[in-house]
């Protein structure tokens, strides 16, 4: 028998099995009385290309249909026990069933080609919308203007130091996280629904102080949990309880 | 002005139009509805005669209604004419191993990956992953069992791509062999 094909041809054992049982015109139901076995037997021994990545599902069928050969040489085929199906007939509707979508697989390429004739617009592109923002009527200019006044509000030692810059100086450990301060904060407001922008700095805040409080007021803002509103663009901001859902831990 | 559209026929139709030609992809049916402020009710009884008006001067253009989404394109009939000028690129088809996953999932969903591999007596990973690439089939959930496995099932883009209107229009799958007579050891007797 010439076998002028590849393993690779083919998908997986149950293609290569129903291959062998067209060529050779026979009903899938005979193809153990017939050569099939021992072709597709012979074939997977002598492929040339037998990786064991893409060949082992076709190793697992010769030997399911060794298994099956083996049983058929028994004078008396042992009784099936409860539950146990025939590998035989196992293997017979497997291959029924392959066969019904392989079918289907073909026509089904028939609809995809009849719809390869029907073309369609690409999209029209527009620019997306611009985002909406959650603050009223604040500018962020105002809300720089504002955050300057409290840095000139810093004790003058700190001007010094900075003057002096080459002098030795203490590190401090940080005093403030911005953890800590988004929960001042939100005490803060819960105490008074309403706080002024500067109320909510000690009296003469360190450096550290107003920029730790500063992150958290934007990342309170970020969240939804403060809302931030200015009357004009250079009046007092106003913060108000946001509606934004509860992000941090009070106890934390 | 919108309250006006809403009784007119006529106009909805043409809303419809000038909304499915510059989307250019399938829509939502319910966004559209949404969008032009109508019920669905009345959106698809305008959808179905814009589609048949198209079809009945055979124009150009057709309406395609495919699962939940429209979409305007052209008509198969002329696609030679769009070939012979504009020279649009082919789409790939579906290689076979790729068509025969496919085929188990739209008759067997929802499907395990398992159980498409019982069919096909070939690991699937590469087909599954390729037709969810392609959008062509999607997770429709897990299933109950060992290992809750991942269901597939196919999505709008899978009938837009065989150019059907839903699944009922696929192909029929062949009927199952009549089994023999399997149980020749009979009945036990009581």
């Amino acid at each position: 028998m010439s076998m002028n094909f590849q393993l690779k041809d083919f998908d997986g054992p149950l293609d290569l099995l129903l291959h062998l049982v067209t060529k050779a015109q026979v009903n899938i139901r005979d193809i153990f009385v017939s050569q099939i076995t021992d072709q597709y037997i012979a074939f997977v021994r002598g492929a040339p290309d037998l990786d064991m990545d893409d060949a082992s599902e076709f190793l697992v069928m010769a030997a399911t249909l060794l298994e099956i050969k083996s049983r058929a040489l028994l004078p008396k085929p042992p009784a099936l026990e409860e539950g146990e199906t025939d590998p035989e007939e196992a293997l017979i509707r497997q291959l029924e069933e392959y066969k019904r979508f392989k079918e289907t697989a073909t026509a089904m390429q028939g609809f995809e080609n009849a719809a390869k004739a029907i073309y369609a617009k690409l999209p029209d592109e527009f620019p997306l919308p611009p985002p909406e923002t959650e603050l009223v009527g604040l500018t962020l200019e105002g809300l720089i203007a504002a955050f300057q006044r409290i840095l000139a509000r810093k004790p003058d030692a700190d001007a010094l130091a900075e003057d002096n810059r080459y002098a030795a100086r203490e590190i401090h450990r940080d005093e403030h996280s911005v953890q800590e301060c988004m929960l001042t904060l939100l005490k803060g407001l819960k105490r008074q629904r309403k706080l002024r922008f500067e109320e909510a700095f000690s009296a003469a805040p360190t450096r550290e102080e107003v920029v730790t409080l500063f992150l958290a007021l934007l990342e309170l803002m970020r969240l939804g949990r403060v809302r931030a509103a200015q009357d004009g663009v250079c009046g007092e901001i106003v913060l108000v309880p946001g509606s934004g859902r509860k992000v941090v831990d009070e106890d934390g | 002005m919108a309250e006006e559209n809403l009784t007119q026929e006529g106009c909805l139709k043409g809303r419809i139009e000038a909304v499915l030609y510059v989307a250019g992809d399938a829509v939502r049916a319910a966004d559209l509805a949404r969008a032009l402020n109508v019920d669905n009710a009345t959106l698809q009884a305008a959808l179905k005669e814009l589609r048949d008006e198209y079809d009945y001067g055979q124009r150009g253009l057709m309406l395609r209604i495919f699962g939940e989404h429209v979409q305007l394109t052209t008509r198969p009939l002329y696609a030679m004419d769009v070939v012979h000028l504009l020279q649009p690129v082919q789409k790939q088809s579906l290689s076979q191993a790729i068509m025969e996953t496919l085929a188990v999932i739209a008759y067997r969903q929802p499907v395990t990956k398992g159980e498409i591999e019982q069919v096909r007596g070939v690991k699937c990973d590469y087909s599954v992953q390729a037709l969810m690439n392609k959008g062509l089939i999607t997770e429709l959930g897990r299933k109950e069992t060992l290992g809750r496995p991942i269901l597939y099932g196919t999505t709008d883009s899978f009938l837009s791509h065989f150019g059907i209107e839903s699944l009922a229009d696929l192909p029929p799958l062949p009927e199952p062999p009549k089994p023999e007579v399997e149980d020749d050891g009979g009945e036990l007797v009581p």
